[in-house]
């Protein structure tokens, strides 16, 4: 029938410009490095990156990305949640506003909202003064607090949405029975809320953790290359200033890709109840 | 008197709550705010006022640099938005129409590309553009290669946004409208363009704003698929590159404010649409 043919362009598209290329870092990832970047010495294949990649310089890099990614998605959920409960108490026509507020930001240039964040935190900016003036130090500069308020602040709205529309489909119901029958509204808060919202939760976690892993930007721009992430270390494989190394950079992309896949199906559930998925 | 539903703590916990909530509005907007304003700042010292004055953004128009990169961004972002609006909407009916067993599974496989790390993707994109496709894009001319990449780069996750929002407007669509065209003798094709489509609108207008947004607001995809910009650039590229050589700068902060202002204009739009539409 026509119309179902009309799936194909698209999906051969994907096929093309995305499984494809997919298909062709797996080959570069298991190739030898050439004299030029984009040479491709496949026979014989190799494993040799993939050991490399379990090097424990390269291990600690993994650790500590993985370190400042927790952190980052456990502040996004502290601050994001309340947000997202109290949007959803709102009546239908304030949520729409609030929610926009909320997503202004999101919707303009990831690199500008932290190149905004990046000339704050400059020593001679107005935080900057704020902080040395305290006797704080202004270190936050290039260094890994920064990259951590970097990637909350970029990221946040990614955690906001999915708690926001499980929440929003709440039945308060539940929790009014709970009052009757003699709870504090915190008790019905802890014990009906936020175990109900538990799949916004992880979905919001999951669409924060996972990007920040794979950031090179943020990283970069705020960490003043003193920041070593997962993403940086990519990047320098292919784009950076010392030596390259294509096919040891394939093999991180892909091993990257793999944690991620685990990730998301160990998820798996929890993420189609929220309906992301 | 406290209604039922009410979840709320009392007294001290609320007021903490409220707080929090209005600092973290805060922590979203500031940053922004203190660049837009200080992108008017005629001292090109960061803390000291001296005056208002639009010097920054003149500057920029005399870039010469600054304005090709401007067009880069609107060819690409227009040429990406109309090819992925098409591919994606097609695939969302299709798969809509499609109800076998695999159905489930390729809608799977048409998110991954939003699924997976942007970094997987343009790395992979990187490889097999520049080392399968070059040659034979090089035959019309370095900067349409360049261009090229870029508009495949930004339509390979455009699609699968469309597909997403599309595919969201097709499962609560009534599809008795439809049903009531197929009965009336209407051909699959007609059903589809004269009631299909129309009822749609809404979600493909959006979608489609949405691509032109990301694609111009791109960095990511962009930055790897250039190889780090090799002559082609778009804006945000030159603006990280104006970054990276000098820091901050009143320069970089108008661009900054200005790419925010097509941005905020852009949602504007979408949003005055999207609601005159649906009243």
């Amino acid at each position: 029938m026509f119309t179902k043919r009309l799936l194909l362009p698209g999906f051969l598209w994907i096929c093309c410009f995305f499984f494809v290329p997919l298909l062709i870092l797996f080959l570069f990832s298991i190739s030898r490095v050439g004299n030029f970047p984009t040479d491709l010495s496949l026979f014989p294949p190799t494993l040799e990156h993939y050991k490399q990649a379990f090097d424990p310089i390269y291990v600690s890099i993994y650790l500590y990305s993985f370190k400042l990614a927790g952190l980052s998605t456990l502040i996004c959920l502290v601050l994001g949640f309340p947000l997202a409960f109290f949007i959803s108490k709102l009546p239908p026509k304030k949520r729409q506003i609030y929610l926009l507020l909320v997503f202004l930001p999101f919707l303009t240039s990831f690199l500008v909202r932290t190149y905004a964040w990046f000339t704050l935190l400059r020593p001679n900016s107005v935080i900057g003064q704020l902080l040395s003036s305290l006797g704080v130090q202004d270190s936050f500069m290039s260094s890994s607090s920064g990259v951590l308020l970097g990637f909350v602040y970029d990221y946040l709205p990614f955690m906001i949405l999915p708690i926001y529309s499980v929440l929003e489909r709440f039945d308060f119901r539940l929790v009014e029975a709970a009052i009757d029958l003699g709870a504090s509204p915190l008790q019905s808060f802890f014990h009906i809320v936020l175990p109900l919202s538990f799949t916004g939760i992880i979905a919001g976690c999951t669409f924060v953790f996972v990007p920040i892993l794979g950031d090179c930007i943020v990283p970069r721009m705020l960490g003043g290359g003193k920041v070593p992430t997962i993403g940086t270390l990519i990047e320098d494989q292919f784009l950076g200033q010392l030596r390259v190394n294509w096919p040891f950079g394939a093999a991180l992309s892909l091993l990257l890709m793999a944690i991620v896949l685990l990730i998301f199906s160990r998820f798996h559930k929890q993420l189609k109840d929220s309906q992301w998925l | 008197m406290r209604k039922k539903s009410d979840v709320l703590p009392s007294g001290f916990l609320l007021k903490a709550l409220k707080l929090e909530i209005i600092l973290t509005y805060a922590f979203l907007y500031i940053p922004v705010v203190i660049l837009i304003i200080y992108s008017f700042n005629s001292s090109s010292q960061a803390l000291t006022w001296e005056s208002f004055s639009f010097k920054w953004y003149l500057a920029l128009f005399d870039n010469e640099d600054l304005v090709v990169s401007l067009m880069n961004s609107l060819k690409v972002a227009f040429v990406s938005t109309f090819l992925s609006t098409l591919l994606g909407t097609a695939l969302a009916i299709g798969l809509d129409r499609l109800k076998n067993k695999y159905s489930n599974s390729l809608e799977i496989l048409s998110i991954l590309p939003l699924v997976l790390p942007e970094i997987v993707m343009s790395i992979g994109l990187l490889l097999f553009i520049s080392r399968f496709c070059r040659p034979f894009f090089e035959s019309f001319g370095f900067e349409a290669a360049s261009m090229l990449g870029v508009v495949i780069g930004h339509v390979t996750f455009s699609l699968s946004y469309i597909m997403l929002i599309v595919r969201g407007k097709l499962r609560h669509m009534d599809k008795s409208l439809e049903e009531a065209a197929k009965d009336l003798g209407a051909t699959a094709f007609q059903t589809l363009w004269k009631v299909t489509i129309p009822l749609l609108a809404p979600a493909i207008l959006s979608g489609a704003a949405l691509c032109f947004l990301l694609s111009l607001d791109d960095f990511y995809v962009t930055y790897f698929v250039t190889a780090g910009g090799s002559g082609f650039h778009t804006l945000p590229m030159y603006l990280y590159n104006m970054q990276a050589r000098n820091g901050v700068s009143p320069e970089i902060n108008a661009l900054a404010s200005l790419l925010l202002l097509i941005s905020g204009i852009i949602v504007a739009i979408a949003f005055i649409l999207q609601n005159k539409k649906t009243s």
